[in-house]
């Protein structure tokens, strides 16, 4: 990948943790205040329409910056970096060109992502974002019923889907 | 074959940037809580406009003849004063025990002693945790107790250089010693996560019933005078001990839409 197109990246991953610490609020639901997760979006849309290798550079690039902007850095680095791994991986096993399979990718990598997390904060020293079960899921459900709706802007910003290539 | 080198060098990479992420994991949070201080720092500003315009887009569209906002403004507003008139009552009640205690004695009014450092909420990086934009070189240390709506809302937990953490009532490593109307009725107000706050250690043939108001205990060098944190939302027997209660309260500030705030600094005035 070009380094223009990292830079390009690399500015979107900003751009998205900005708008999670801030203007995604306005759209929680229920009492518990459940947030989708653009990161895990932003992860899965990545896993899917990059090269393996690109992939994984870009998923460990999103757990650190969402580390940045949240309570301790590393939790978030090693949940993203290896569920984003995991999905680039898993398009060798699995085709997820069709809508539903990658909604279904995303439900699965926010639940993952968050679980994982929550097992690393005690590492840190932390005890990490309140959480139940309900919520993990919730918020997993809500990132992967959004999905289609931000990865359509995806392609616009990114154009990555011309640069699909599931191996060199 | 050809795909050999490649998956190689696949391996290679993810195994550098996974041990890389340890060693960040591993690294004390006060070395890797600077590097989030600059990166907060220095998107402050869209962090702070994107907090404000999320907050006004909760804000129901209509309210009578009142545009949103003022409606909005105005109840904060009146919150802010209800607080503050529960604050100096109990403030008021216990100077008068004071005077009947020490009237011959001459002491510095406690409101003297009392500085408040103004500062704005840049971002809430979890639901109980808030970022502030003031640090040390402000005079903010761990432990000062935080105030918006005239109500106390948390503490300070983590202090850099210019920016702090203030751990919400609610947050779990959050413990504040409390009372409920009198000084008699004390327990140590917890929080439960997820906006939740409870008090424990009160003895159940107390009187508490919902509605009582909560304050925060005074403690010689960090609050010289009670000030309110909230009211008794419900009451009921604790399951693991019977003889004490399970009190629930209710925040006397709403939590997650603080925008401003003051820290308390008790002890030498600037």
């Amino acid at each position: 990948m070009e380094a223009m197109h990292w830079i390009r990246l690399s500015a979107l991953v900003v751009v998205v943790a900005l708008l999670q610490s801030s203007l995604i609020g306005a759209i929680g639901i229920t009492t518990h205040h459940i947030q989708p997760s653009l990161f895990v979006i932003l992860l899965i849309y990545v896993a899917v329409h990059s090269t393996p290798t690109d992939a994984i550079g870009i998923s460990f690039l999103i757990g650190l910056v969402a580390d940045l902007f949240g309570s301790a850095v590393g939790p978030q680095v090693i949940a993203f970096g290896v569920v984003g791994t995991l999905i680039a991986e898993l398009r060798y096993v699995v085709r997820l060109r069709e809508m539903p399979q990658q909604m279904l990718a995303a439900f699965v990598a926010g639940a993952l992502t968050a679980g994982i997390a929550l097992l690393l904060y005690p590492l840190k020293g932390q005890p990490g974002p309140p959480t139940s079960t309900a919520i993990l899921l919730g918020q997993a459900l809500y990132s992967a019923v959004l999905y289609p709706l931000v990865s359509w802007p995806l392609d616009f910003v990114v154009r990555m889907r011309r640069r699909r290539a599931l191996s060199p | 074959m050809t795909n050999k080198p490649y998956q190689r060098a696949k391996r290679t990479l993810f195994t550098w940037l996974l041990l890389s992420s340890f060693v960040l994991l591993l690294i004390p949070d006060s070395i890797t809580g600077k590097l989030q201080s600059i990166v907060t720092g220095a998107f402050s500003l869209p962090l702070r406009m994107g907090r404000i315009a999320s907050l006004a887009a909760r804000v129901p569209l209509t309210r009578g003849s009142a545009s949103a906002s003022e409606f909005h403004q105005l109840q904060l507003d009146n919150q802010e004063q209800a607080n503050h008139i529960a604050t100096l009552e109990a403030m008021l009640s216990k100077q008068q025990a004071d005077i009947e205690r020490l009237s011959q004695l001459r002491s510095t009014p406690i409101w003297e002693r009392t500085a408040f450092i103004l500062a704005d909420a840049v971002h809430t990086p979890s639901v109980d945790r808030l970022v502030i934009n003031r640090g040390q070189e402000d005079g903010v240390r761990v432990g000062q107790y935080v105030l918006a709506s005239n109500a106390i809302i948390g503490s300070i937990c983590k202090s850099d250089a210019r920016l702090s953490h203030v751990a919400l009532v609610s947050d779990r490593e959050s413990l504040i010693p409390a009372y409920i109307n009198s000084e008699k009725t004390l327990g140590m107000l917890r929080g439960m996560g997820l906006g939740k706050v409870k008090i424990t250690n009160v003895r159940g043939k107390e009187a508490v019933k919902k509605g009582d108001l909560v304050y925060a205990k005074v403690r010689p060098g960090r609050l010289e005078h009670p000030f309110l944190i909230g009211k008794v939302q419900e009451v009921k027997n604790d399951r693991a001990d019977p003889l004490l209660l399970d009190i629930a309260v209710k925040p006397a500030a709403k939590l997650p839409e603080v925008l401003k705030v003051s820290v308390i600094h008790c002890g030498q005035p600037f």
